[in-house]
């Protein structure tokens, strides 16, 4: 069995130091921060080099050799090319899409997930739902979020027991988001959702 | 004694930047080449200045650049917000910098004092512009890993928990470069500095 090696800290004078550049950036964390001030306020060193560090860190580099950016953008962009999108297993995709087509037909009042679909909150009251989404099922929930935000949609319902979300764009951004929904690889669907008659 | 309204304001801006740029990686996600282009462009300038204290070949710069943002654009849909988003993009263009440049823990220039003796003349008058080139002298006279601790600390601002992520390090050998680096600075202009403005 190796031996495992600890770091110790040393003196609070010695774990002071270590922060000092942070200190200078204003980066610590406010337990460390107060640490800092305190020990300084006892401690010439640390002191002068906390001075020092400021000036060093004030003055600023001269600029290299830089490559020029547009020439250098033109020439990626020459490299960028369409993502396929993910392939979709097979006999799932047709169940989702049964699903989609009966919740589309038959309009909200006839949605009966396997659990009870619960109300989030931050969810848009009473707008009515006009997309519905599926998210492939390694979404995580950051991801997740921040689809939604790129599309500016929040969610009015679900998951349903496909897993599939019922979200509220407003109206003139609706095909937008339809259509960037469509391209992130993290949506296995997405269908616009008709208005129960 | 160290202003923490500093702090906080900057934090406030960060977050802001965050915000936007997360919106942008999931644009990218679902294939906007404007939001690709816009992030390429405000990464751009940071990564040159970056990169800039690793290699003075602004071939090789933009290289380095064009590689890290194409893995952007291939592999946004990986970005699993773990860190923020600049830290992963620095991550990536850290590790193309080291395979590019071959870089070993060595100086970039000559490690030995007369570095200092002969470049840092301490009776000298110092013109800003001087100081600036006694700085960038001395930053270049440090190990790789070195530099590189003070590069993005103190002249991209960021905390010692992203530049272990950046350079994939345990947090406490990002403080032991820090202090070692800080230490030889302090040797090679002891004297330039204690004659800055």
């Amino acid at each position: 069995m190796s031996a495992s090696v600890i770091e110790l800290e040393g003196t609070l004078h010695q774990r002071v130091q270590k922060l000092l550049p942070w200190a200078v950036l204003c980066r610590l964390p406010e337990t460390e921060q107060r640490l800092v001030n305190e020990h300084a306020t006892s401690c010439a060193q640390c002191r002068d080099d906390l001075a020092w560090q400021r000036k060093l860190q004030a003055v600023e580099l001269p600029a290299g050799p830089a490559p020029d950016m547009e020439a250098a953008l033109a020439r990626l962009a020459g490299r960028l090319e369409e993502r396929p999108r993910a392939a979709n297993g097979g006999w799932m995709r047709w169940a989702l899409a049964a699903q989609l087509l009966l919740i589309a037909g038959l309009g909200m009042r006839l949605l009966t997930p396997a659990e009870p679909a619960y109300r989030l909150l931050g969810a848009s009251g009473g707008a009515p739902a006009n997309l519905v989404v599926v998210f492939k099922p390694d979404t995580s929930e950051a991801k997740l979020r921040s689809i939604l935000q790129a599309s500016g949609a929040s969610v009015v319902g679900g998951p349903t027991s496909s897993s599939a979300w019922l979200l509220n764009v407003p109206a003139p951004q609706r095909d937008g988001a339809l259509t960037t929904m469509r391209a992130n690889p993290a949506v296995d669907m997405v269908e616009v959702l008709q208005a129960a008659p | 004694m160290l202003e923490n309204r500093q702090g906080a304001g900057r934090r406030l801006r960060e977050e802001r930047s965050e915000a936007s740029e997360v919106r942008l990686i999931a644009l990218i996600e679902a294939g906007d080449k404007l939001a690709f282009t816009q992030l390429y462009r405000a990464y751009f300038p940071r990564l040159t200045r970056f990169l800039g204290r690793m290699t003075r070949n602004p071939g090789l710069i933009e290289e380095v650049i064009n590689d890290t943002l194409l893995v952007v654009w291939q592999k946004a849909h990986t970005f699993n917000h773990s860190s923020r988003v600049s830290t992963w993009i620095f991550a990536i263009a850290y590790r193309k910098a080291l395979k590019g440049i071959g870089a070993l823990d060595e100086p970039l220039a000559d490690a030995d004092d007369t570095v200092g003796a002969e470049a840092l003349e301490p009776e000298m008058a110092l013109s800003l512009q001087q100081l600036q080139s006694n700085v960038a002298l001395a930053l270049d006279a440090l190990t790789h890993v070195q530099r590189t601790v003070v590069n993005l600390a103190y002249y991209h601002g960021m905390g010692y928990d992203e530049i272990a992520a950046i350079m994939d390090c345990p947090v406490n050998t990002v403080k032991t470069r820090m202090l070692s680096a800080r230490t030889r600075l302090r040797d090679l202009l002891a004297g330039p500095m204690e004659h800055a403005q």
